[in-house]
């Protein structure tokens, strides 16, 4: 019966009904469009990090141009100034452990990549049997892995193994895509380039739980590798630090920048001090500025389709008024009014979302747009998330779509709804 | 004002788009209008890079000083003046402040005096340095009002002054008005001889490669005898330059295409040609602009033309009695039109009020949506401004908010008031219960 007065009330109000049908279509289609690479994005983003970044602090080591009054000719070898550096930062009160970090580390702006050959047990063609890998460069007993508080794939701390130049400490999915049955320690990793430079077989020695080289790199393996003595000046950017418990990381960054002039060694010197947690946010402040334009546009639409819905039921009050007037007169509660006002917004609001969703998904299909989120197969399967099958991305992007119309729409109908159904039926019917 | 819900949905509904629509306006005019201390950007041309191919390799690089003064520097008819910058944020500098207060991060562009001629620098002290200063080498810098006031009591007192970057120190040598980060091609807090930055750093010192990009401001109607001679160039340097087979100019772009083209348009293998023929319009590279200035305005008009098809339905008897009175439809319609402008107009000033507030008090948080992500190849200092009054005031903007009202009354009402008209005198008396 509700049914039938919400149909019947659409059509004798259909020039509003269908210019609200049509906004709400073009705000579907806007709202996958948005909400795909928001939510997909915010989800890689979500992936958590294997180490405790909070305490961390990342320190860059710097070298005097030879046109400043400090500069010396005849200073100690890089290699020297960086442990005595190392060493200085060590002796600070608040420090509880210190270590060399390369470029290529994490929360690095720049990266370097490696293809490592997969397991033939996943059967994968000639195109998928790679694996892509962020290699990470680190000092050997320097307490790396101590300092960012890496763990082990069981959650235990993670335990530098002996390492040569010539050998990997990898994360659980690499070591799994080459291994699928066996142990991998002391096993081989092979690149998945025939003609790459470092084709020769390298021995895993160590592995690592699962994390991302950088926010935002989602499930894409690291390996380590250790950087000898004679590259030192070349690889290492700088110096990580792990604060003790309690210690103010700002406040700790801060005092450092009044005092920072005295950590220098050689022609070495120590800068621009940073929360790990900031230089996070800052290697990934482009991403999360297309994610936040992406929210702002979504809210635009949204805010419109709020004040749509409110204007379209608040224009018609005085007409619906007199017919809540008649339909209180007969018995009906201002809840069933609500009820029906409600239920007819929302109608609308799913038809025009199942005409908009359909339009988006055919234009997907004829369009072959290609997704823009696709991995590596094999980390598919061997670390699946709700975007990899279609079936489950179509449908979890579609609801989070209804919903956020349907909040839009009881938002904008809710006042409107109310006004209506507290009307007296007494004043109604003598308006009538 | 007999039907305030209409009113204020309706003025509030208009605002809403035009103050979102204006907070974009602001931002793209930053980029692409006369503002400090860019003011020629209509004649403003960007050689960002040099191609070279051998029979097995292709490099890109920037441009070398050599090449600039060899080839571009007093040599292209075309061209009134040349000058070149270092292509990229300098590499974190910090100052130190012996000891009053908290070293602090400063962007540093290494530049040459003629960037100086080229952009209209305010000097509050002072001036930029010489070139004589330049040429021997000295170490220099002009900064920043706003890197003065942290150092020193008065910009005069900066000048003469010496500043610690990167444990080097440079003499002032003048105090400039700090522009705006939305301008990078010439924001920066100081600015020295590249000499320091690259030369003396015995980086490339090559003919051709280098660090930097040339800024060109073209004579009036030269652009195609600039795009002519360029090609004249690479033709000179690969009949006489035998150990490279094919050298070209990949990218000569006005500053509009260097703003809007967004690094996503990219020469293929026919770069010769692409630099003659293929270079991209304004309406192509402002068509994802325009579709979506269209999707902004399109959501709004269809929810002010419901709230007017509902009212039309409301007024319709009192229309039937104009007419039958003597109105006719075109004095009905032009009376619904001009009440729904004045309407927008209300809704198109208070949205413009809106968004100079939100410019005001949330400048930088407004570059979160900006699509032009051109300018942010380096993290600004936080002291950092972005909008600027010239920017938020500029009468364009007053003129855009003219025309998107004007826009927005005319898709919104007209399709509905002329429904209302179309209907016969007699149904509209009718619709009176």
């Amino acid at each position: 019966m509700t049914m039938k007065l919400i149909v019947k009330s659409i059509f004798a109000h259909r020039a509003q009904s269908a210019a609200l049908f049509v906004e709400i279509m073009i705000v579907t289609v806007i709202g996958w469009i948005v909400l795909e690479p928001v939510a997909i994005e915010t989800s890689i983003a979500l992936i958590p990090s294997n180490y405790d970044y909070d305490r961390l602090v990342s320190i860059k080591i710097n070298t005097l141009g030879k046109s400043s009054e400090k500069y010396d000719p005849e200073a100690c070898s890089d290699k020297d100034a960086f442990y005595r550096l190392l060493d200085m930062i060590r002796s600070h009160p608040e420090v509880e452990r210190a270590t060399l970090s390369a470029y290529q580390s994490f929360e690095s702006g720049s990266r370097a990549m490696s293809g490592f050959l997969t397991d033939s047990a996943y059967n994968l063609d000639a195109d998928n049997n790679g694996i892509g890998t962020n290699m990470i460069q680190y000092v050997p007993s320097t307490d790396y892995f101590a300092t960012y508080g890496i763990k082990t794939p069981d959650g235990k701390p993670f335990k530098e193994p002996v390492a040569t130049e010539n050998s990997f400490i990898v994360s659980e999915t690499l070591a799994k895509a080459r291994y699928a049955k066996e142990n991998p320690i002391g096993r081989n990793l092979y690149s998945y380039d025939p003609t790459a430079d470092d084709e020769h077989p390298t021995p895993i020695v160590g592995i690592i739980a699962d994390t991302p080289y950088r926010k935002g790199e989602g499930r894409i393996p690291v390996a380590f590798r250790i950087i000898t003595e004679e590259m030192l000046g070349w690889y290492v950017e700088g110096l990580t630090v792990r604060l003790k418990e309690g210690v103010n990381p700002r406040v700790f960054v801060d005092n450092l920048l009044n005092d920072i002039d005295h950590y220098r060694a050689g022609n070495k010197y120590l800068t621009h001090p940073i929360l790990l947690s900031d230089k996070r946010k800052e290697v990934s402040a482009d991403t999360d500025r297309q994610l936040t334009q992406k929210w702002i546009i979504l809210a635009f639409f949204l805010v419109n389709v709020v004040l749509g819905v409110a204007g379209t039921f608040y224009i018609q009050c005085r007409t619906r008024t007199a017919d809540s007037g008649v339909m209180r007169a007969f018995g009906a509660t201002g809840s069933d009014i609500r009820r029906s006002i409600i239920g007819e917004a929302c109608s609308i609001v799913t038809t025009a979302w199942l005409a908009g969703s359909l339009l988006y998904i055919a234009y997907l299909h004829i369009a072959s747009v290609e997704f823009e989120y696709d991995t590596m197969r094999i980390v598919e399967i061997l670390n699946p998330m709700w975007y990899d099958a279609e079936w489950s991305r179509l449908s979890i992007i579609g609801g989070l779509v209804l919903i956020l119309l349907i909040i839009a729409t009881l938002l904008g109908v809710w006042l409107p709804a109310r006004k209506i159904s507290s009307v007296n039926p007494v004043d109604a019917l003598r308006d009538e | 004002m007999k039907t305030p819900g209409f009113t204020l949905l309706y003025i509030g509904g208009v605002a809403f788009t035009i103050a979102f629509t204006i907070i974009y306006g602001i931002i793209l005019y930053g980029q692409l209008g006369p503002v400090y201390p860019e003011y020629d950007r209509n004649s403003t041309y960007y050689i960002n890079q040099l191609v070279f191919k051998t029979d097995n390799m292709t490099m890109t690089t920037n441009l070398g000083q050599p090449f600039i003064d060899e080839f571009l520097r007093d040599s292209l008819k075309s061209v009134e003046k040349v000058t070149a910058i270092v292509t990229y944020y300098s590499d974190y500098p910090m100052v130190q402040t012996e000891g009053r207060g908290p070293e602090f991060h400063i962007e540093m562009r290494a530049t040459e005096p003629s960037y100086f001629d080229f952009y209209k620098f305010d000097f509050l002290a002072g001036k930029p340095f010489s070139q004589e200063e330049f040429e021997a080498k000295d170490l220099v810098v002009a900064i920043s009002d706003k890197v003065a006031s942290k150092l020193f009591a008065t910009v005069e007192e900066a000048v003469g002054q010496h500043i610690s970057i990167d444990h080097v120190k440079y003499r002032i040598t003048g105090v400039f008005r700090e522009g705006s980060a939305l301008c990078p091609d010439s924001y920066g807090e100081a600015f020295s001889p590249y000499y320091d930055r690259i030369i003396n750093r015995g980086e490339w010192t090559d003919r051709y490669k280098g660090g930097l990009r040339a800024i060109l401001k073209v004579k009036p109607g030269q652009e195609e005898l600039l795009k002519k001679e360029l090609r004249e160039i690479c033709q000179r340097i690969n009949a006489v330059d035998t150990t490279i087979s094919r050298f070209y100019i990949p990218k000569t772009v006005s500053h509009m295409e260097h703003v809007l083209g967004n690094g996503e348009y990219r020469a293929g293998d026919d770069e010769m040609e692409y630099l003659v023929t293929k270079s991209p319009n304004i309406f192509q590279l402002g068509r994802p602009f325009i579709i979506a200035l269209l999707v902004i305005l399109i959501i709004p008009a269809l929810n002010i033309s419901g709230l007017i098809g509902a009212r039309m339905d409301r007024i319709r008897a009192d229309l039937g009695i104009r007419r039958c009175f003597g109105a006719t439809k075109a004095n009905l319609l032009r009376m619904v039109m001009t009440e729904n402008l004045i309407l927008t107009l209300a809704g198109g000033i208070l949205g413009l009020v809106a968004a100079w507030l939100i410019a005001a008090f949330a400048g930088s948080l407004l570059l979160q949506i900006t699509p032009l992500d051109y300018s942010f190849n380096g993290s600004f200092s936080k002291s950092a401004s972005f909008l600027t009054g010239e920017m938020a005031f500029a009468p364009v903007l007053f003129l855009t908010v003219l025309v998107l009202c004007l826009a927005l009354n005319l898709l919104s009402a007209w399709i509905p008031a002329m429904s209302a008209m179309r209907r016969q005198i007699t149904d509209s008396l009718n619709s009176k219960k």
